[in-house]
């Protein structure tokens, strides 16, 4: 009986998702020390926004290149045997 | 948090001065975010000639799409982190204190509080081609605290700031005088 086991295009997503989450807490943390310490400034807003806006603008350029891109395709495909014959030669 | 709400402003107390370093000194970050960015422009140019397959394989063209993701995403967000600790370094002076407020990083914040009457002297200093150009530099105040020194540094406009800051030492110090008499 053999078994298959696949690596799926879509594995490379998870590196990155990981990379993702910890992008969004350095952006939480950085959005809370400038709008509690920030003191509520023009600069202060501007700088928030335009980062924002090219955070935005990166995660779409993302995946507008990755859209079209097969996620299900097989990179890599290996084979393995269940119920092995020992025979010890008695 | 308005900047009253944060130096826990007294009454009588008036905002004279909110102080940053003077913006030149954020232009280094710049200048490294912009060179950080165009580092993958160049890494792009290097592949097309030399390695094109890579740009067109099944595996290595999201893989080098993810990789340049985060790369990007990474140097914008530190960047932010940069602009951040430079505009919470403020030095705020009133009639009656001058509050240092010192963010490095972002998770180290101090904050240092001197009355004005305890100045004993303050001087001014302008180092180097940029700062006379551009007109910035440190104030280093000399205090009967416990904290020596209290130093403003890269300000604009020093040595305008250090006769104004002597000027209030001076009247903070008379009203003492007059509020113990």
């Amino acid at each position: 009986m053999n078994t298959t086991f696949n690596i799926q295009l879509f594995w490379l997503l998870i590196p990155h998702a990981l990379f993702l989450l910890v992008f969004v807490i350095f952006s939480l943390i950085n959005l809370y020390h400038i709008l509690r310490w920030g003191g509520y400034t023009f600069v202060g807003f501007t700088a928030t926004f335009i980062y924002l806006a090219g955070a935005l603008l990166l995660l779409f350029q993302t995946y507008d290149m990755l859209k079209t891109i097969d996620w299900l395709e097989v990179v890599y495909s290996f084979s393995g045997y269940e119920n092995l014959d020992v025979n010890m030669g008695l | 948090m308005t900047i009253s709400e944060i130096i826990h402003k007294k009454v009588y107390e008036e905002i004279i001065y909110r102080l940053r370093k003077h913006p030149l000194l954020f232009a280094r970050t710049v200048l490294v975010f912009l060179f950080s960015a165009a580092v993958p422009v160049f890494f792009y140019y290097f592949i097309a000639v030399h390695y094109p397959t890579l740009l067109e394989g099944a595996v290595t063209k999201p893989a080098l799409i993810l990789v340049a993701s985060a790369y990007y995403l990474g140097i914008w967000v530190f960047f932010f982190a940069q602009f951040i600790e430079y505009y919470l370094d403020n030095w705020i002076i009133t009639n009656d204190r001058l509050v240092s407020i010192d963010q490095r990083g972002l998770f180290a914040r101090t904050i240092s509080e001197l009355d004005l009457y305890r100045i004993q002297d303050a001087r001014s200093e302008i180092h180097g081609i940029f700062a006379t150009m551009f007109n910035y530099g440190d104030v280093i105040a000399q205090t009967a605290g416990e904290k020596e020194f209290f130093i403003l540094k890269g300000i604009p406009d020093p040595h305008h700031i250090r006769q104004r800051l002597l000027d209030l030492a001076e009247g903070d110090r008379k009203f003492h005088v007059l509020s113990k008499t």
